[in-house]
């Protein structure tokens, strides 16, 4: 298990307790294994409609990601 | 001479000038991101410009509407907004519609205006407008906030990417508060209305890269910011156009099977029905009306502790505003709560509000 550092945006950081996380994943991680890490750690954040963007680009599931990327985990803002 | 000091900018000059007078610009929403978009527009010359909001004043928006004051308190804001704007620019005109957006009026407004800004406080009226303007081809500057942090990007413009590319479905009622419920310090909306305003210049004037593909995110406490790419998704590009705009937000996300407004609670409660009553606010959240019969249980504990709630009558759900208390009625109903479950609109704010007013 190696870790990846994490920033939460918006309620995820909320729920994770922090906007600056970190989550231990095997590797070769995809950002679906970012995903379910995340989920299994925050079980809050299960259900909830957010995407994850991987060195400042929005990624999809199947793409790897590696130690040195910046993963963000971003849910829409309702405020207006 | 009103304009010099821009139209000296070789990016704008008289020709970008005259594009911003007969420019047609739609603010949905007059509140927190609206006010400070409206200021700079109407101040630069935009020639013309569209207010919608089906809202009035209150005394809780000053810290953050600023186009407002105190006598405000109670007027359309889409009418306090035109006078206050008139006042500033006597030179453009300032269209009000005193209404919110709706799947059977967007259409309609929107298709008079060349671009659209994006200052709502909801998903429903967010994926509306997405829609609307995708089926219409106008584009539209996004802008939406939570607590510090900020988001702005544009959307639907020359073929760029729309909301739905980045968000293709809205979250479910509940999921995301907005600013009444998570509050916002006012110098945010401040900073991303402005933005919104710059992006909609940028549009206009056809100068420098506006944010189309491109989110940008800002942190107020850490001042940190990030800009995210994405691309344009063909399958949600096609989605908004073939909706029907009834079906931009689903009902299930804004309406329980069953609510009742405050007004028609105490009308119920005068007429001799009995209720138990469930509030699933924090506990520190306030107004707390006297209500008989009540069992405060926070949201996120409902689920381990519904054994504590009677089962002998209706039960009444509440929040502060409306949301979580749907949240509580979906979670109640997927445990099997044996009771009819009937949602408060408008939550306690409102209730307290009916019984301060009668």
């Amino acid at each position: 298990m190696r870790t990846f550092s994490v920033i939460c945006f918006g309620m995820m950081a909320e729920w994770a307790e922090g906007s600056h996380q970190e989550l231990k994943l095997e590797e070769p991680a995809t950002v679906r294994d970012v995903r379910k890490a995340a989920e299994q750690r925050w079980p809050r954040i299960q259900g909830i409609t957010y995407r994850v963007a991987v060195n400042q680009r929005l990624a999809h599931d199947a793409e790897i990601v590696l130690q040195t990327d910046e993963i963000a985990l971003m849910p829409p803002f309702a405020g207006g | 001479m009103r304009y010099s000091r821009q139209t000296t900018l070789p990016e704008v000059g008289t020709q970008g000038q005259k594009r911003l007078a007969d420019a047609r610009v739609l603010m949905v929403g007059a509140g927190g991101l609206g006010c400070p978009a409206l200021l700079y527009l109407a101040a630069a010359g935009v020639g013309t410009i569209g207010i919608i909001d089906g809202d009035v004043v209150d005394v809780t928006n000053l810290q953050r509407q600023v186009l407002y004051s105190p006598a405000d308190v109670g007027r359309m804001k889409a009418e306090a907004a035109q006078e206050r704007l008139s006042g500033l620019n006597p030179d453009i005109r300032i269209i009000p519609f005193t209404e919110n957006l709706t799947p059977a009026n967007a259409l309609d407004i929107l298709g008079g205006f060349d671009l659209v800004i994006d200052g709502t406080d909801n998903f429903a009226t967010r994926y509306l407008l997405n829609d609307a303007c995708v089926k219409l081809g106008i584009p539209f500057i996004y802008g939406a906030i939570h607590r510090f942090e900020g988001q702005v990007s544009v959307f639907n413009y020359n073929g760029g990417p729309t909301y739905r590319c980045l968000f293709p479905d809205p979250p479910a009622q509940g999921q995301i508060p907005n600013c009444a419920e998570a509050g916002v310090l006012g110098v945010l909306p401040g900073i991303i209305g402005t933005l919104q305003a710059t992006e909609a210049l940028k549009v206009l004037l056809a100068i420098g890269r506006p944010l189309s593909g491109r989110l940008w995110v800002t942190d107020l406490l850490t001042n940190s910011a990030q800009t995210i790419s994405f691309g344009r998704d063909d399958a949600q590009v096609t989605k908004a156009m073939d909706i029907d705009l009834t079906d931009s937000f689903p009902t299930s996300f804004c309406s329980s099977d069953q609510t009742i407004s405050p007004a028609g609670f105490v009308a119920r409660l005068a007429a001799g029905d009995e209720f138990n009553v469930l509030d699933v606010r924090e506990y520190h959240e306030t107004p707390r009306p006297d209500l008989a019969d009540l069992t405060c249980i926070p949201l996120g504990q409902l689920a381990d502790r519904m054994d504590q709630l009677p089962t002998d009558r209706p039960l009444l759900v509440c929040c502060q505003h409306g949301p979580r208390s749907l949240q509580a009625i979906a979670i109640l109903k997927e445990l099997g709560f044996p009771q009819e479950l009937i949602n408060l609109k408008g939550g306690m704010a409102a209730l307290h509000k009916q019984l301060t007013d009668t």
